[in-house]
């Protein structure tokens, strides 16, 4: 319960940060009305909207009315379709997190065996493999992996659609996007954590006890090295919910990411704060979640009998 | 498996040696030494004589970067030359070890139950019930209070010394023929430490043990022999009470006389000077000559082999003052 109060309370400090930052912004980008009103409009449209959104009062007194609104949870309309700017964001997030989870799992049984089998036996030729794919691999942006896989597989081979929503296996390309982007950060650390645990004295206890290599590797290594690679699980799931842009930009997915993007370029100011905030809660529930992850699989941070 | 016989492990011309910029360079310099049954050897040296090597390379479980040659008989099987698939069987079964370090030794995610009777069942066919009526026993014997509640704890649920002493029971519960304590009391309380000497000196069944310390009154305290190590060699060996009353080597003679003596009025700390040669050093002669107030010529010309259980051109008599 500490945890999630400590939790609690970052989530305030950040949101008190994010809309800070927004608002400044918001402000800083010239006069908001005019930005708001759009290209050409009218004097008398402008002076509307000043007068409708309170730009007429002083910053503090705005600033003020603005935190006030966030606090209720409304972030306005939208621009562009008027909708209520959170109801409208809430649509899209269905599909972000679908997309998500598929990104996390295909990375994860992709990914983890890959660093098991890198790390389990570091020979050089392993090595090899593994600075291969990790040096290869983060050196491709994400839009480049997603470009060339549309090009092969939809232009060239025509089996996998490139567009969401034309198709049964329409989530394929950008699910193999993500992992491809992901994979090599996790196979990284896998391998580096089950490396380590062959150095720790516990595996040689085990070893002076008569473990053959499986068991060392299953009862051993296994359950300590999943544990240090669970955060970093948790932070490829957190990124995804909120920097998955490219990636659902690039295949029309109808995400968080491509509303995001899409208000950006609309300057759509209430639908890109809804996003935002959206956005930092969700990274607040995946950190409670992670840290209860972490105290039913670790022992020594459950809080239990001493 | 193992045919009867009266040693537990005999070990000829071990040497143990790393790869060094220079090529390999040996921490175990060649020794011969033979455990009987049911003895109780000490193994005394300082930091770096390669007493921990030795104790690893017995069970076969030596870091992979090392290259260990000569012979460690455990009945017919020579641990240096086994499969691994053989070795495997001995381990943890006919030999086992204690470590210094507790806490890091044991398993963090998995408790002490499932670590013992992961041990107890690989070693013999018998069913989960069971395993866990013999981990119950043997925590019970090497005297740990509340046994079924601390079953189902984690390590770091316990302090230190019911730490070492559920290594103890890890390393009695296949009732071994020889336990290697590598240091168990140096990462302990002083209180701690008597209460886990006592278990190794009464505790420990029927196995033979070699402890491993850099204490020769630890040594002494536990142990009914003690072979003194330097530098990679034994340099001297004997029943503990011939090796207090009457060391002959000039290093054991350093070693007892730098025991602090409480009885005196103002103790002095009488250390040895100087430093044991690193592991790629050249010394053509003793290696201990260099900070030996007996050395001469012949020290530093020719190195002393090992007669009479001891290692050394100048044996000095009487006591050590």
């Amino acid at each position: 319960m500490k945890a999630v109060g400590s939790r609690l309370l970052q989530l305030v400090v950040l949101l008190g940060i994010i809309s800070t930052t927004l608002f400044l912004l918001l402000r800083l980008s010239g006069d908001p009305a005019i930005l708001l009103a759009g290209e050409g409009a009218s004097p008398e449209t402008i002076d509307a909207i000043r007068a409708d959104y309170g730009f007429d009062k002083s910053l503090f007194q705005q600033y003020l009315m603005f935190l006030w609104d966030i606090a209720r949870l409304d972030f306005g309309k939208s621009l562009v379709n008027s909708q209520p700017a959170l109801g409208f964001v809430l649509q899209y997030l269905p599909s972000t997190l679908h997309l998500t989870f598929l990104a996390v799992f295909f990375n994860s049984i992709i990914a983890i065996p890959a660093g098991v089998w890198l790390g389990a036996k570091p020979t050089q030729r392993r090595r090899k493999v593994l600075s291969t794919i990790v040096s290869v691999a983060q050196g491709t942006p994400a839009y480049v992996i997603g470009l060339l896989l549309i090009q092969i597989f939809s232009v060239w081979l025509g089996w996998l659609p490139s567009i969401a929503g034309t198709g049964t296996w329409a989530w394929v390309l950008p699910t193999a996007t993500l992992s491809f982007a992901l994979a090599p950060n996790l196979i990284r650390v896998v391998a580096a954590s089950v490396e380590d645990t062959t150095r720790q004295d516990y595996y040689r206890t085990a070893k002076a006890n008569g473990a053959a290599p499986n068991v060392l590797l299953i009862k051993h290594s296994l359950p300590n090295a999943l544990l240090s690679t669970t955060s970093l699980l948790g932070a490829q799931f957190a990124f995804l919910l909120s920097g998955a842009l490219i990636t659902e930009y690039i295949f029309a997915w109808p995400g968080l990411g491509l509303i995001l993007v899409q208000s950006i370029t609309n300057l759509d100011f209430p639908t890109i704060q809804a996003t935002v905030f959206v956005v930092a809660y969700l990274v607040f529930i995946v950190n409670l979640i992670m840290d209860q992850v972490f105290r039913l699989a670790d022992p020594r941070l459950r809080r239990s009998q001493l | 498996m193992i045919n009867t016989v009266s040693n537990a492990i005999e070990i000829k011309n071990l040497v143990v040696s790393f790869p060094t910029p220079a090529g390999y360079s040996a921490v175990v310099r060649g020794i011969n030494l033979t455990i009987n049954l049911g003895d109780r050897v000490a193994i005394v040296g300082e930091s770096g004589s390669g007493k921990t090597m030795m104790g690893l390379s017995m069970l076969g479980i030596q870091p992979t970067s090392a290259q260990v040659e000569g012979e460690i008989l455990i009945g017919d099987v020579n641990m240096v030359t086994a499969a691994d698939a053989v070795a495997r069987k001995l381990r943890g079964n006919y030999i086992s070890m204690v470590f210094q370090e507790p806490l890091t030794s044991l398993n963090p995610v998995r408790t002490i139950s499932s670590q013992l009777s992961e041990s107890v069942r690989r070693h013999n066919s018998i069913s989960k019930k069971e395993a866990e009526a013999r981990v119950l026993a043997v925590l019970t014997a090497v005297g740990i209070p509340a046994p079924e509640e601390r079953m189902k704890s984690y390590p770091h649920q316990l302090s230190g010394g019911l730490r070492q002493r559920v290594m103890i029971a890890l390393a009695l519960i296949n009732k071994p023929q020889l336990v290697v304590a590598d240091e168990p009391t140096t990462a302990l309380d002083a209180t701690i430490q008597a209460q886990i000497l006592d278990l190794l000196r009464s505790g420990m069944g029927d196995a033979a043990l070699m402890l491993i310390t850099h204490d020769l009154a630890v040594a002494a305290d536990v142990c009914n022999r003690i072979v003194v190590m330097y530098a990679g060699n034994i340099v001297e060996q004997g029943p503990v009470a011939e090796i207090l009353s009457n060391p002959k080597h000039p290093y054991t003679r350093g070693l007892l006389s730098a025991i602090p003596k409480f009885d005196q009025a103002r103790p002095a700390l009488n250390p040895i000077p100087g430093a044991p040669p690193t592991i790629s050093e050249v010394v053509p002669g003793c290696r201990f000559a260099s900070r030996c107030s007996y050395a001469d010529a012949q020290c530093t010309a020719s190195e002393p082999e090992f007669i009479n259980n001891i290692a050394c051109f100048h044996p000095v008599t009487g006591a050590v003052k």
